[in-house]
């Protein structure tokens, strides 16, 4: 007995058109995501490395980068001796101790490479640097060799754009600074042993002011307000999934008791449907801020250091602008939700569909890096132009605040659309859904419906 | 308030799976009459009531209310609308007191009309006590009370009801005309649609039957009734006719003799010859068939040929009208 019934169960559900759905649709949305996740990696791969290998300008005051690039050329030379003497006596360069020498010189010759601007003065870089031509100019001061500290200059300082350049600098100073500095066998083995100029020098980091000043810039404090907005738009993500179920129940509730007809007879169904998700999405987010001030000793106490420590930068426009976009972002995914719950047949299919809904926001939590160098680049702008993806990845841009306003209201306007939009098909979904007396209402069923009402 | 459907179709599906549910269906309703949309279970009759509420749209034809084409599609038609669905819930984990006044607000009512009008209202229908708890603690004829409270909470000019009677115990079988009666009277529009013709003898002023989404009978109910019945009279069961000057024949039912009379006779001639023979009359009244009966033979008709042709009979209303 027990075996009919499990063979009838198993059966009936395998043979549900939802099932079916889930099964081999699920991995197709989710491999479409990776694809796009690809595309995204592909296309930041470029806008990352070129953020990271910025054009840079040096300002060297000391001589020492000229003297590592006279060494250089020096061991160029070496090498290309080296070379040829072996290729007289026959022995093979690319084998034991002479391939090392030779590598150890190839290696030192890349190095030294120099692919930075020179400039003669300080000032003339930094005109350079105002008018884009260079993204960063590293100013090597006079009195390096007693502070060892180098000088950074950059129109906006971003937490991973142009890391590069100083450092890149710095392994020419290395080298500068074993050719040319007096130094006793056991101090040139300790600056070796550090190696390749690693804390041997400390950068300052300056950024262009609004009144065209350059100023000094607190990094741990700028660190903190980078990172700020990524763990909002984390929190966003959480919040949502726990949003989606209040959602999810919302629309199963009128299914499940039947009254939804009267309520069509009532309102129309989008408004409807807008009213729940604004209604319920403001029931979530007074719970995140309940849960908020639950915890407010904790967020306020961190935030009393970090104000008392590291001077932390409340940056008015972008703050609003961020809790503009969480709010939109919200019911952006709350109204996708709400199709989903008039989607589903169950609240446990609901559900699983929603998963698809729910990764939707992690894909510019990948760009990540690409949205933080890049700003005002193609991928940051489609993700943040792109509802489905926008708020997180706007709330990612405006850590830089370098997001034109206009593209802000641009994002915000298409999200709005989004919202629109979203609502609009889950009401026409839900319409002919909830009128599908008996037969189990499934996307493709749904489509071709949603076509003719 | 005034309806009209002028040719209305709608389908649904495509292809082999395509069903017709509405064919070509034209019929006016005006208010104070309780009108009934008659047939089987698949005739057709939700997908027409959907249509009029807008939560479909039909495929031809044209919707008329209070002579305005598509004027059921304005958000003041629908506040001016009672409509009990065929399938009815309500929410089950709300209490009743805040399932009432949700309806009532998005009815448009603020809080002080809606205790006024829910107060009367609760109390006919027994319900005062419950106001305070949940829904689902109701009993089944309860929540049936309530559904047909909130319904016309809020005084529309027209009600809806689709298949209003299917469910109900008897108490809210009874409440439930009642309520329709009333609002008839009051000058309203009643549209209900029902499969259990009991119910249509004893509620509608007019009615319309549809069968297989064709509209084959329609009219006043008596007008409908007289011109599907061939016998003049009807007598009581004990009392045979047979034999009198003015009857042609006499046929027996269950609880009425169907009396033919012959071409040129009236009632009245059949009311003296069965005095003048001393049969025992306790009951003579004019030929009408059951809208059962009449319901059975035309939608078995139409079933059987092509549902085009209409019936005789339905042709005989037809150009009564
Ligand atoms: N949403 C729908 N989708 C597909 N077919 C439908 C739908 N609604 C009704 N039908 C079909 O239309 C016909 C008429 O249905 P309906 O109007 O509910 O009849 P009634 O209310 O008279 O019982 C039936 O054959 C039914 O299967
Ligand atoms: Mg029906």
């Amino acid at each position: 007995m027990t075996g009919t019934i499990a063979k009838y169960e198993f059966l009936f559900t395998i043979k549900r058109p939802g099932y079916l759905i889930l099964t081999f649709g699920l991995p197709v949305i989710l491999g479409m995501y990776a694809g796009f996740i690809s595309l995204i990696s592909v296309a930041t791969a470029g806008a990352m490395a070129s953020g990271l290998s910025a054009q840079i300008g040096v300002v060297d005051k000391t001589g020492l980068i000229e003297a590592a690039e006279q060494a250089a050329e020096e061991a160029e030379a070496t090498r290309r001796a080296t070379e040829e003497a072996a290729a007289t006596i026959g022995a093979d360069p690319k084998s034991g101790k002479l391939k090392s020498q030779l590598d150890a010189l190839e290696a030192m010759v890349r190095e030294v490479i120099p692919d930075a601007q020179r400039y003669d003065s300080l000032k003339a870089g930094r005109v350079a640097l105002e008018a884009g031509e260079i993204d960063g100019l590293v100013l090597v001061p006079e009195d390096y060799l007693q502070k060892r500290t180098l000088d950074y200059y950059t129109r906006t300082w971003q937490m991973f754009k142009g890391l590069s350049a100083p450092q890149q600098v710095r392994r020419q100073l290395y080298v500068g600074v074993l050719e040319r500095a007096e130094l006793t066998a056991e101090e040139r083995a300790m600056i070796e042993s550090r190696g390749k100029g690693e804390g041997l020098t400390e950068t300052a980091y300056y950024e262009l002011g609004l009144d065209g000043k350059f100023l000094k810039v607190d990094t741990l404090s700028r660190t903190v307000s980078f990172v700020l907005p990524a763990a909002v738009a984390g929190i966003l993500i959480v919040a949502l999934l726990i949003n989606a179920g209040f959602l999810l129940a919302g629309v199963a509730e009128e299914k499940e008791n039947k009254v939804f007809e009267v309520l069509f007879s009532m309102v129309r169904v989008d408004h409807l449907l807008m009213g729940k998700v604004l209604g319920l999405s403001a029931a979530a987010l007074l719970q995140l801020l309940i849960w908020g001030a639950m915890i407010l000793p904790l967020p306020f106490l961190t935030f009393l250091v970090i104000d008392q420590v590291v001077d932390f930068e409340w940056h008015a426009t972008s703050l609003l602008l961020a809790a503009l976009f969480f709010i939109l972002g919200f019911l952006f995914y709350g109204s996708l939700f709400v199709g989903i719950g008039a989607l589903g047949n169950n609240v446990k299919e609901s559900q699983q569909y929603s998963t698809i809904i729910a990764l939707l926001p992690v894909v510019p939590m990948v760009a990540f890096m690409s949205l933080l160098n890049s700003p005002n680049g193609i991928v940051a702008r489609v993700l943040a132009w792109f509802p489905p993806t926008s708020a997180p990845a706007m709330m990612l841009r405006l850590a830089t605040r370098e997001v034109p306003l206009w593209d802000a209201a641009v994002a915000a306007l298409l999200l709005i659309v989004g919202i629109w939009i979203s609502v609009k098909i889950a009401a026409r979904m839900l319409l002919v859904g909830g009128m599908m007396r008996g037969q189990s209402p499934n996307p493709l069923k749904m489509l071709r419906l949603l076509l003719n009402r | 308030m005034q309806i009209a459907f002028d040719g209305v179709s709608k389908s649904f599906g495509s292809g082999a799976r395509r069903v017709v549910a509405v064919n070509d269906v034209s019929f006016e309703a005006a208010g104070g009459t309780v009108f009934g949309i008659l047939g089987p279970n698949g005739a057709g009759k939700t997908t027409m009531i959907r249509m009029l509420l807008d939560v479909f749209r039909p495929d031809s034809g044209r919707i008329h209310t209070d002579g305005v084409v598509n004027g059921n599609r304005e958000l003041s038609f629908r506040q001016r609308v009672a409509y009990l669905p065929e399938e009815r819930g309500l929410y089950q984990k709300r209490k009743i007191s805040d399932v009432i006044h949700y309806i009532g607000a998005l009815r448009g009512m603020d809080r002080d009309l809606i205790r006024t009008r829910m107060m009367p209202l609760l109390e006919r229908f027994d319900l005062v006590d419950s106001l305070k708890k949940k829904v689902s603690t109701l009993s089944k004829g309860m929540s049936q009370k309530l559904q047909i409270i909130l319904s016309v909470i809020h005084d529309p000019d027209m009600l809806i009801f689709d298949e209003p009677f299917s469910g109900l115990d008897p108490v809210n079988v009874r409440l439930v005309r009642e309520l329709v009666r009333e609002h008839r009277d009051r000058g309203k529009l009643v549209c209900l649609s029902t499969h259990m013709m009991a119910e249509v003898e004893a509620l509608c002023d007019r009615v319309m039957m549809i069968d297989h989404g064709r509209r084959v009978l329609y009219g006043a109910l008596d007008e409908v009734r007289r011109a599907n019945t061939d016998f003049q009279a009807s007598v009581n069961k004990d009392c045979d006719p047979t034999g009198l000057p003015c009857v042609v024949r006499v046929v027996k039912d269950v609880d009425l003799n169907h009396v033919y009379l012959k071409d040129g006779a009236t009632i009245n001639d059949l009311m003296r010859e069965l005095a003048a023979a001393k049969r025992p009359v306790r009951r003579l009244v004019e030929g009408m068939r059951p809208i059962e009966d009449i319901f059975i033979s035309v939608a078995g008709s139409a079933a059987d040929g092509d549902a085009t042709p209409p019936t005789k009979q339905a042709d005989a209303v037809e150009r009564s009208l």
